[in-house]
């Protein structure tokens, strides 16, 4: 008898969050057999979706805005038509006497919403500053004010004299509910029959929303009366025209204040494949006119120079069709307007790398050499005296240089002390020249528990030695999945994100790198932009963004990809389109050649970089090139700019000021 | 509006409106610097003639003076480029042709000076005695350095005169064969003798339509007092491809040569008006470009000169420059040295 073959396939892989207000929408999902469920936070939720790494996620809706390119299902929703509780601003003083909001960054969603609720009473330029949640209830005090979520808000938020329910301040603004999440699916994902099933669960939950109500009370020791007033009362489930109204409005108004992308929704279809409607579920599906591809790239680009935020899913679009020098063009017109004048700056620095000893092991880098005395190549490892250090710090400043790059391995012997014994004795021979030092990932390797508390602590430690900038190294993808397969030993990419936010937090600042071509996906290329783009909203670290393909070296196995001078420029505009919170585009020569380096200009870049003395990590895998100051201001003129030196912070050099810093050196 | 937007509007609406652009406003947009406004000028006549289209040499080059030197035998496709007789009569070239081209099919890039060397001035007769051993055969540019006299005179004192480098290029129209015309430009502009050069090519095109492209070549200086001096800029480049495409608005293609400007500024050309990758033009054939200097020095001034042009990247195979110019979201298309499609294209055979 001939046995049946069922094709495989591969369960749908669902995410959501198991809060309360989710449990109706997710709590018989969890049971389908047709999905690979599981629960995990919203930002991880959005992080799986941003990084395909999930199909359907009950994902809050700033993600959807931020990340673009989705359908959202008809039907369910988390919404609240009035006052909620559960996303409230507190303080002691009235609202217009604030100064300060205390946030729980984890809700991007509820930020946004603070953020816009502000600016409707005429607070929108406050500084908003990151706090775990349970602990944001003690600093409010004075004119600070705290915005709480969920538990936080229901155990603490009556206890302080001002409270504004956001649900409801939403309410009289814009007369519409507030929807906080959805189901969205990766494009493509959702057929008729798909969003029916997910609805019927939807209403198996609703169903079961009583024994939902008694369990939670139970497992948290809450009352059932206030768990049951929360969910029948406060939460809207269901996705109607007013919600939808207020999704709507909710995109505008935080695209207008440039809080997140302007959000285009696409539902799925309400028809079955064979051309009937399901019913009996008033599912409100509005007429959504769909975009022809090319249109849709046109008003990416009009958007986009316009000054409005672009998505994810609209940087991918560009990357893979716009044509490249209209790219070019609206990348252009952004670099002038956050630099005017036609100017572009560069500097003149040194790499210094002072130990090549590395325990990280990088698939693509071809300069380390291990510890491990098994290794080939263990002999070869170095750490510069400082006689050595003292000789490359001379040449520089006999050349005027103004910053040097103190970038190496991730050497275990090298203990804290090392460095800011160095640093202060760097910053007292050569007080003139910024110290512009280590990657995240060398700062790590100070830090054995690698908490944000140890991280800002060593962070002060060398800030306060001499560490002026940190260098922007190591982040090559901010993807795990390609961190894993490239550089599986370096940090993942929450905790080198950690290290910048920290350097943010202190009031420091940094460079940020991409290191593409290694066989990632433009989505992960865009993801990685996200990430950075996110955290330059929350605490600005970043001074300058640079990118460059990864370039095969000899005797490297990892296959480098997209390494043309073409896809150079390509991605460093859509780089410049996207990263519209940080100021400044640096070529890269190094890699590019002076000549594509010249035409970056034209695609996003208002920097030149650096004058090379020596460059040995980059070098140690793929071609690069040197340049004296004379021919970096020559191929600056060339492209119709005006060169101008700088220092490490991106100000003027000031020759006067240069040489009075130098005269206070202090020579052991 | 400034004098220099006015410029820029009028050409970009003659060519709009599909209408030649006088000598003049080349010789003024050899001052615009805006990669922005060069795009904008060169991406109407091109997208018009070639859409989407990237065009590339096929098959495997190989210099005539290496045949004569080696025993080496080839299959597929080959491109020989003819410069220096070595001393050789036509009828021993064309026996050595013969014997190269029974592997695979045979196409001749043949310079101006070895066609009137070889022929003895009977260039008709030449051209079809060597059309007759080859799939196709194209006459090159090179030589063709600028016109003017005296700046001929100083940067290539060595090349034949610019009337002897325009006649043997109408002989070879008249005979029915295709030629490529070109011009030399370096680190100093001269817009004036830019511009009539062009003219002088514009005139030759509207009498005889023989020009299949027109190849903007860049002069290497290996001995410029400092190393970023040594070529021009890419700026310049895409310049001067710009500027032939708006105005030479009746040649079919523009070339970029990878050996003289990389491959990867040679792609990006493709957005400001080049079409055509041609593999065939080596650094020597730009006669204004300084000789590779003897001995000691040579090392270090290849190295400045690798340093600043990226020469790593200039030998490239065919397949290098399909995937370069997919990667740029181009249609590439491979063609033989008279920019017909090959006939075996895409596929590449021992590409180089």
């Amino acid at each position: 008898m001939q046995q049946e073959i069922v094709p495989y396939r591969r369960k749908l892989r669902v995410v959501a969050a198991d809060f309360l207000n989710s449990l109706p929408l997710t709590v018989e999902m969890a049971s389908d057999d047709l999905f690979d469920f599981e629960y995990v936070l919203p930002s991880e939720g959005a992080r799986r979706m941003m990084e395909k790494e999930a199909e359907i996620a009950l994902l809050p809706v700033a993600a959807l805005a931020e990340i673009g390119g989705l359908e959202v299902v008809p039907g369910p929703c988390i919404g609240a038509n009035g006052r909620v509780e559960s996303v409230v601003i507190v303080s002691e003083v009235p609202i217009d006497q604030i100064e300060r909001l205390w946030v729980d960054a984890a809700s991007r969603t509820s930020v946004v919403l603070a953020r816009i609720f502000l600016d409707s009473v005429g607070k929108g330029d406050i500084p908003f500053i990151r706090r775990p949640g349970p602990d944001i209830p003690e600093v409010v005090a004075g004119s600070d004010a705290g915005l709480l979520i969920a538990d936080v808000a229901f155990s603490e938020s009556k206890r302080f004299r001002y409270r504004h329910d956001l649900a409801d301040a939403w309410k009289r603004l814009t007369g519409e509910p507030f929807v906080f999440a959805v189901w969205a699916a990766q494009p493509g994902v959702l057929t008729p029959e798909l969003v029916e099933r997910i609805n019927r669960r939807f209403w198996d939950g609703i169903a079961r929303k009583h024994g939902i109500i008694d369990e939670w009370s139970h497992d948290h020791d809450v009352p059932r009366a206030d768990v049951a007033d929360y969910l029948d009362e406060r939460i809207q489930f269901n996705l109607n025209k007013p919600a939808w109204y207020g999704m709507q409005e909710f995109f505008r108004l935080a695209a207008n204040l440039r809080l997140l992308p302007d959000a285009r929704v696409e539902f799925a279809t309400r028809e079955r494949g064979d051309g009937t409607t399901p019913s009996g579920f008033g599912i409100f599906t509005p007429e959504v006119v769909p975009y022809s591809r090319s249109y849709a790239v046109d008003r990416i680009l009009a958007r986009a120079e316009a000054g409005r935020r672009i998505s994810v899913h609209d940087a991918e679009r560009l990357f893979e069709e716009a044509d490249l020098v209209e790219l070019g063009e609206v990348a252009h017109a952004i670099r002038t307007k956050l630099n005017p004048g036609e100017r572009v700056s560069y500097i003149i620095a040194r790499n210094v790398n002072y130990t090549n000893v590395c325990n990280v092991d990088c698939n693509f880098c071809g300069f380390y050499r291990s510890n491990d005395p098994k290794r080939k190549g263990h002999d070869e490892g170095y750490v510069l005296t400082r006689g050595q250090i003292a000789e490359k710090m001379d040449e520089l400043a006999d050349a005027e240089g103004t910053q040097v790059l103190l970038q190496g391995g991730v050497n275990p012997d090298l203990p804290l002390e090392y460095y800011t014994d160095l640093f202060r004795w760097m910053k007292s021979r050569w007080p003139q020249i910024q110290l512009n030092n280590l990657s995240p990932d060398e700062i790590l390797g100070l830090c054995p528990n690698r908490s944000p508390e140890e991280i800002a602590h060593v962070l002060r430690e060398l800030r306060d030695a001499g560490l002026d900038t940190l260098a922007g190294a190591g982040a090559e993808i901010l993807v795990d999945r390609v961190r894993k397969r490239v550089s599986y030993k370096k940090s993942r990419s929450s905790i080198w994100l950690e290290v910048m936010r920290q350097v943010g937090i202190i009031g420091m600042k940094a460079s940020v790198t991409m290191l593409y071509g290694m066989g990632e996906t433009v989505r992960d290329r865009m993801a990685h932009l996200q990430k950075i783009r996110q955290l330059q909203d929350e605490v600005s670290p970043f001074m300058v963004f640079i990118t460059w393909p990864y370039q095969k070296g000899e005797g490297q196995k990892l296959k480098s990809f997209d390494s043309s001078g073409a896809t150079y420029l390509r991605m460093q505009a859509v780089a410049r389109i996207f990263l519209d919170n940080i100021q400044h585009i640096m070529c890269s020569w190094v890699t590019q050649g002076p000549d594509i380096g010249q035409a970056a200009l034209y695609y996003g870049a208002d920097d030149f970089g650096s004058v090379m003395f020596e460059e040995n990590v980059v070098s140690a895998s793929g071609t690069t090139f040197r340049m004296n100051a004379e021919a970096m201001e020559h191929h600056i003129r060339e492209a119709g700019f005006i060169p101008f030196r700088r220092i490490g912070d991106f100000s003027e050099w000031d020759p006067l000021e240069h040489e009075r810093l130098r005269r206070d050196a202090v020579v052991a | 509006m400034s004098l220099h937007d006015k410029l820029v509007n009028r050409v970009r609406l003659r060519l709009e409106r599909g209408e030649s652009i006088e000598t003049a406003d080349a010789i003024e947009l050899a001052g615009v610097r805006d990669l922005t406004e060069l795009a904008r000028i060169a991406r109407l006549p091109r997208e018009r003639r070639h859409g989407r289209r990237a065009y590339h040499i096929a098959g495997v080059v190989v210099d005539g003076e290496e045949l004569v030197d080696g025993a080496a035998t080839y299959e597929g496709e080959l491109v020989v480029r003819l410069r220096e007789t070595r001393e050789l009569d036509l009828d021993a070239w064309l026996d050595l042709l013969r014997q190269v081209g029974r592997g695979g099919s045979l196409a001749l890039s043949v310079s101006p000076r070895f066609l009137r060397d070889v022929s003895g001035g009977a260039v008709e007769d030449g051209l079809r005695r060597l059309a007759a051993v080859a799939s196709s055969l194209v006459v090159t540019a090179e030589e063709a350095e600028i016109s003017d006299p005296l700046l001929r005179s100083a940067w290539a004192p060595g090349a034949m005169a610019f009337d002897e480098w325009v006649s043997i290029h109408r002989r070879a129209h008249a005979a029915g064969f295709r030629s490529v015309a070109g011009i030399s430009y370096g680190v100093v502009d001269h817009p004036e003798a830019f511009g009539r050069h062009l003219e002088a090519i514009r005139r030759i095109q509207e009498e005889t339509a023989g020009f299949v492209a027109f190849a903007p070549m860049a002069i290497h200086n290996p001995q410029a007092s400092d190393f970023y001096l040594a070529a021009p800029t890419a700026l310049q480049t895409f310049r001067a491809v710009t500027i032939a495409r708006a105005y030479l608005d009746a040649i079919p293609h523009i070339v970029v040569a990878p050996a003289l400007v990389t491959l990867e500024i040679a792609v990006v050309a493709m957005s400001y008006g080049a079409d055509l990758v041609d593999r065939t033009i080596q650094p020597a054939d730009v006669h204004a470009s300084e000789p590779e200097a003897a001995g000691e020095r040579q090392q270090t001034d290849l190295a400045v000169l690798s340093s600043r042009i990226g020469s790593a990247r200039t030998q490239v195979g065919a397949e290098i420059v399909h995937d370069r110019l997919i990667e740029a979201r181009w249609r590439p298309t491979a063609v033989d040295v008279t920019v017909t499609p090959a006939a075996d294209a895409p596929t590449i055979q021992n590409a180089r």
